[in-house]
């Protein structure tokens, strides 16, 4: 049956309100003809997009993201969110490119409220094209297994990223020309792999460390990188201690925990008694208790970050 | 129960020699641990473990000469005791009975020996009521308290009186809160007793945060079941069957030891369902958070009992009315709740014969700062500060004159040497301007500038304010700003008058006790030694004219 070879691509829209919403809305009521593999989630600004949007998308088996914003310089905001976006997604493909999937499967475009049929139009491009790509992990020949462990390695990266987006990525004019140049340039490349590219190196090792002891040459063969780029990889990882002794393993802290009977009242005692042990608190950790507490993240936080008792990197609690 | 404790008195030989060895904070870090080894392996050594035993012991008080070590049943006190002469102590005192003189505290100036403990002047002028069994009690042993008559008040109260009458009783003694703010006992339990519900709480506040204050760590330490059998009285009057002693992170033996406590306690039936036999149920849960100074406030370490960040609210309903989880909660500090067997024991008519008119009873004090003597001193209220300062506390080293007292820590306030001769008692002092607090006595002599004072207690506030309202976030700050300034000689006309605008606004409208009195020290510092604050802008000024010509 011709029906059963037929792929029909799962599209993830992130349209904003103002402009390509209303366009899109506009290409319906005019019929406009055009495939309904997208599923829209409306949202009052493209800017109001975050990486971590579309690696969960990807991550629950999402085939394409589609970001659709007003056009550059038009945004109803005097915050120009959508050259937000658009710096967001140079990120986010960068990224994509890094674990191994088409940057394709994410596309950005600015679609005013009158363009119903450009939006029509697009929508004709994309789909046939991601149908061509083939569904995700399958399309570039990768696991899915090993996709979804980098997805979320990506995804515990990402609160970094944006830190790194904002403190070294940030553009001082705000025209769509310089926004491209810089980010096809090689300073782009340079800077991307200085801060990003290590870290997704540190953090693939880290897991295959975890999973079990592997000799340097055999992570570089996993990894494809040469043997001299892992040994200093290792070397900077064991000096910021996130091998091995970074997270305190779920049984010790459930210990902790019981201990105090799972009282949500005993927080302090049990992250002190965590810090005694581990001498950090790393974001899992607290994560962790938060579950087992029954005690909201946020509570969590406010209470940790309260007192100057805590520390949450490896570093201060090791002098 | 009292067949019980004449079970534990028989056992015991009053004539066997013991060896108290003080293990209070100081001793601890004055290598007491290499003492008690030392004792122990000369005992094995001369075959005598059997015959004398060796008790380690909470504070004895007297931290500035520590390690202390006290040989009974004679008395024999023995100041700055190190290991090495351990096996001369044994050969000595314990099998020969005589003296070792260099051990033995000399009075700096008449150079009068004082051999046994009530002779030593530190202790001499003291009314140890709460703390004077400590040299006799291992903290993590029941028995001691036991065979010390503990627990006996529990009894008498449980079993011998209703909970009115305990209430009455501790309301005749006019006890008064030794936390700050000498808030009466009685009133505020009566007040949680009578509040609506049926779930009431009584709390301990170990927190003690004040600068220079340790007379609760003392007590605590030394002798936790004290404190255990107040807070337990306490539930009975109010009415309560949960209560809640806090701990602060950086005092791990004090948690030790009251673990300890409350286990036994519960083994010992003094604690848990039907005690003694009564019908009433008391348990208690041990609370170990971390102490920043803010959290001894009561409404904030209400809530960081409830699993919060321990920010206070405004009290326009007391705690004793609506504490914690929103059910009435008497909380008072340790001093207090150690008052308490003693009042009952005894009778309010007992307690009321020592003190003022206001203030009755006795008070610990910690002295610090430039006196000879430093420790925890047991005084009657009453008791002139200059007795304390002098005949107590030895008077200031190196033959240097007193400039002035500070107390109650970073939000207390300070009396020149002229007025001290005013007797300790709660309104007295605050009436100059220098309220007690929980009794921590900051000696200063004539080297010390006070501006500089202030400023450092400032800057400790400033950095403890929670933050949760502007007036004390912003105001500590520009006092401080101001004082640095001034201390670093680049005071200016009118800062005077600012500072003392800002100090009102503070204090007028700040949401917890901490705003409230931050401006406290620099109020009555400018009191009582404001040309030290003129002098300090006038010599920057002449400084700066002098530059101009």
């Amino acid at each position: 049956m011709a029906a059963a070879h037929m792929f029909e691509p799962k599209i993830l829209g992130f349209l904003c309100n103002w402009c390509c919403y209303a366009g899109a809305d506009l290409a319906g009521v005019s019929r406009f003809q055009y495939p309904p593999n997208m599923r829209v989630i409306r949202l009052m600004c493209s800017g109001r997009v975050d990486p971590a949007h579309i690696f969960r998308a990807f991550a629950t088996g999402q085939d394409a993201v589609f970001i659709g914003g007003c056009h550059l310089n038009d945004c109803h905001y005097v915050t120009h969110g959508n050259y937000d976006a658009l710096a967001m997604v140079h990120v986010c493909k960068k990224l994509l490119d890094h674990i191994g999937l088409n940057p394709k499967r994410l596309r950005l475009e600015w679609v005013s409220a009158g363009e119903g049929i450009r939006f029509a139009g697009i929508m004709n491009e994309f789909v046939p094209e991601i149908e061509k790509l083939g569904p995700l992990a399958k399309g570039e020949g990768i696991e899915e297994q090993e996709l979804m462990v980098k997805l979320d390695m990506v995804t515990k990266l990402i609160p970094y990223i944006k830190l790194v987006q904002a403190e070294r990525l940030g553009m001082p004019v705000k025209t769509e020309e310089a926004y491209n140049e810089f980010f096809n340039s090689e300073e782009f490349d340079r800077l991307f792999n200085e801060l990003i590219g290590d870290k997704l190196i540190e953090a693939q090792i880290a897991a295959l460390l975890n999973e079990k002891l592997h000799t340097a040459e055999e992570i570089a063969a996993i990894l494809g990188l040469s043997p001299s780029e892992v040994s200093r990889q290792l070397n900077v990882t064991a000096r910021n201690q996130s091998v091995g002794t970074g997270a305190l393993d779920n049984k010790k802290i459930d210990a902790i925990i019981n201990k105090h009977q799972g009282k949500a009242r005993s927080l302090v005692q049990v992250l002190l008694e965590i810090q005694n042990a581990n001498q950090w608190i790393s974001h899992d950790v607290l994560q962790r208790v938060s579950e087992r507490l029954d005690v909201p993240l946020s509570r969590v936080m406010q209470i940790a970050t309260f007192h100057e008792t805590f520390c949450f990197m490896p570093e201060e609690g090791n002098e | 129960m009292e067949k019980f404790r004449k079970g534990i008195l028989s056992k015991r030989n009053p004539d066997k020699p013991c060896i108290a060895i003080c293990a209070g904070m100081d001793c601890l870090g004055l290598d007491n641990g290499g003492i008690l080894n030392a004792f122990q392996k000369e005992l094995e050594k001369k075959d005598l473990k059997t015959k004398v035993d060796i008790r380690v012991t909470g504070c004895h008080g007297y931290c500035g000469k520590g390690p202390v070590v006290v040989i009974y049943p004679e008395e024999i006190c023995y100041v700055e005791v190190k290991p090495e002469d351990v096996p001369d102590i044994v050969s000595q005192t314990v099998i020969g009975n005589k003296m070792i003189d260099r051990l033995v505290c000399t009075a700096p100036d008449t150079g009068e020996k004082a051999v046994h403990l009530s002779e030593i002047p530190f202790y001499k002028k003291q009314m140890r009521h709460l703390i004077g069994t400590n040299p006799k009690i291992d903290p993590q042993s029941i028995d001691d308290y036991l065979a010390v008559g503990g627990y006996s008040a529990l009894a008498k109260s449980l079993l011998d009186m209703s909970s009115e009458e305990v209430l009455e009783e501790v309301k005749k003694a006019h006890l008064r809160g030794r936390g700050g703010g000498g808030f009466p006992a009685g009133w505020k339990w009566e007040t949680a007793r009578k509040a609506p519900g049926k779930e009431k709480y009584v709390i301990v506040n170990a927190h003690e945060g004040e600068l220079g204050a340790f007379m609760d760590r003392a007590i605590f330490t030394g002798n936790p079941h004290s404190v255990l059998e107040g807070l337990i009285i306490g539930g009975y009057a109010v009415g309560s069957n949960q209560g809640f002693i806090y701990t602060r992170h950086d005092a791990p033996q004090l948690k030790n030891n009251i673990d300890l406590a409350v286990a036994k306690a519960e083994e010992y039936g003094f604690l848990g369902e039907n005690i003694l036999g009564s019908g009433f149920n008391f348990h208690v849960e041990v609370h170990l958070d971390i102490g920043i100074f803010v959290s001894g406030e009561s409404s904030a370490l209400m809530k960081s009992i409830e699993g919060n960040p321990p920010e206070p609210r405004p009290k326009y309903i007391r705690t004793s009315v609506s504490g914690i989880w929103e059910k009435p909660s008497a909380l008072n500090n340790v001093e207090t709740w150690a008052n308490v067997p003693l009042i009952i024991n005894k009778g309010s008519e007992w307690y009321n014969s020592t003190g003022t008119e206001s203030s009755k009873g006795t008070k610990l004090v910690s002295l610090s700062g430039n006196i000879v003597n430093t420790g925890v001193a047991e005084v009657p209220f009453g008791t002139t500060i200059r007795e304390i300062v002098y005949d107590i506390g030895g008077g200031i080293p190196k033959g240097k004159k007193l400039k002035a007292v500070h107390f109650g820590g970073p939000m207390g306030g300070s009396i020149p040497e002229s007025l001290i001769d005013t007797p300790l008692d709660f309104d007295e002092l605050a009436k100059l301007g220098a309220p007690i607090g929980a009794g921590s006595m900051l000696i200063l002599d004539e080297d010390s500038s006070m501006v500089d004072v202030t400023r450092y207690f400032l800057n400790f506030l400033s950095n403890e304010s929670c933050g949760k309202c502007v007036p004390c976030r912003e105001g500590i700050r520009q006092i401080l700003k101001i004082l640095t300034r001034m201390c670093e000689g680049r005071g200016r006309e009118g800062d005077i008058a600012l500072l003392e605008e800002i100090a009102e606004v503070t204090g007028a409208a700040s949401l917890c006790a901490l705003g409230k009195t931050a401006a406290d020290p620099l109020k009555s510092t400018l009191r009582y030694f404001r040309n030290e604050y003129e002098a300090t802008i006038s010599k920057t000024q002449g400084q700066a004219e002098m530059r101009e010509e």
